[in-house]
């Protein structure tokens, strides 16, 4: 096998799921209901539960260590995320979903960091679940407050011609699948375009040999620009969450 | 004003999926309806109108923005 498609081989292994973790020196073959991303899963929520529910002091009086690192992520989604899109009294109600989605994409894109884990936010399954919780959210929270009607209401756009609404009622319902859709792609493809772009700089220097080594260095690069990405990714899903949330929830604003 | 954000940032992707989503609900019907181009050509002209659709209204919530003063006379950001 030539050396393009030997790397082209492993840069598809690296970013697809399966069900053989290799690890330095050994492979772990996974069971047939559990794959190397859901693996990343579990390990993510049971780190989320670690660090939540045994480190993070909540009876502190004044947070330090880490639970002041974490309290600060806390009160950017309530404060800025949840509040800001939902009113202060069900943007409370609603913290502990947006903190959720938050931490755990953020855990999720971050082990996708680490050599021997895999980015589980690189699969459009994982992000399409996400996703999908925002969906019943939008729906089934909209008919919680405003009953069935003013969810349906939420569809009519307000000061168009009345005969523009058999047209624009019908795309503002498929409107709302497709906003749910486009944050399945979001955060999906930014994840495995970054991973995909990294592995194929590294990949240069397996090709061309010495030649490519200043590839190194703008691996390196990508590499710190995928942690940034890693926060923002996190950041937009929540926050484009809790606005289409908060556009069902309360339609006139 | 994050919510502003988020409508510009969610544009952008939103136009995109939606004409692919309704270009693929054309192509499908197309297929069930045995060959043929009329609704994968109606799935494009109506995903192209969706994400008119979505501009228009950052547009209109935009400009809404702009006609609303503050307490000292400027333009509301």
């Amino acid at each position: 096998m030539d050396k393009t498609a030997a790397v082209n081989q492993y840069i598809m292994e690296e970013v697809q799921d399966s069900h053989e973790w290799v690890l330095p020196f050994i492979k772990v073959h996974l069971p047939d209901f559990l794959s190397v991303h859901g693996v990343m899963l579990i390990l993510c929520a049971s780190i989320l539960l670690l660090l939540f529910g045994v480190l993070y002091r909540k009876k502190d009086v004044v947070p330090h260590g880490l639970t002041n690192l974490l309290e600060v992520f806390v009160l950017f989604v309530r404060d800025q995320i949840s509040i800001a899109c939902l009113g202060d009294k069900d943007g409370r109600k609603m913290t502990p979903l947006f903190c959720s989605f938050f931490f755990f994409i953020l855990g999720l894109n971050l082990m996708g960091l680490i050599p021997i884990f895999r980015a589980a936010t690189g699969n459009v399954n994982v992000t399409a679940a996400l996703a999908l919780i925002t969906l019943g959210f939008m729906i089934f929270g909209s008919i919680y407050k405003n009953g069935f009607i003013g969810f349906v209401k939420a569809f009519v756009p307000h000061g168009v011609p009345w005969p523009l609404l058999f047209l624009l009622t019908p795309i503002e319902f498929i409107g709302m699948f497709i906003k749910a859709f486009a944050l399945t792609i979001r955060l999906f493809a930014n994840m495995l375009a970054g991973h995909i772009v990294i592995f194929a700089l590294l990949g240069l220097v397996v090709i061309f040999g010495w030649a490519a080594l200043p590839a190194m260095a703008l691996a390196m690069g990508v590499y710190f620009l995928e942690l940034f990405i890693a926060f923002l990714q996190a950041y937009i899903f929540t926050l484009l969450s809790a606005m289409f949330i908060g556009q069902m929830v309360h339609p006139e604003h | 004003m994050y919510s502003f954000y988020g409508t510009a940032i969610s544009l952008g992707l939103n136009m995109a999926v939606g004409v692919v989503v309704f270009t693929l609900a054309g192509y499908w019907l197309d297929q069930k309806r045995g060959g043929g181009k009329a609704w994968t050509l109606c799935g494009i002209f109506l995903g192209l109108f969706y994400g008119a659709y979505e501009v228009w209204k950052v547009v209109r919530q935009l400009s809404k923005k702009a006609g609303r003063k503050d307490e000292e006379g400027r333009p509301a950001a």
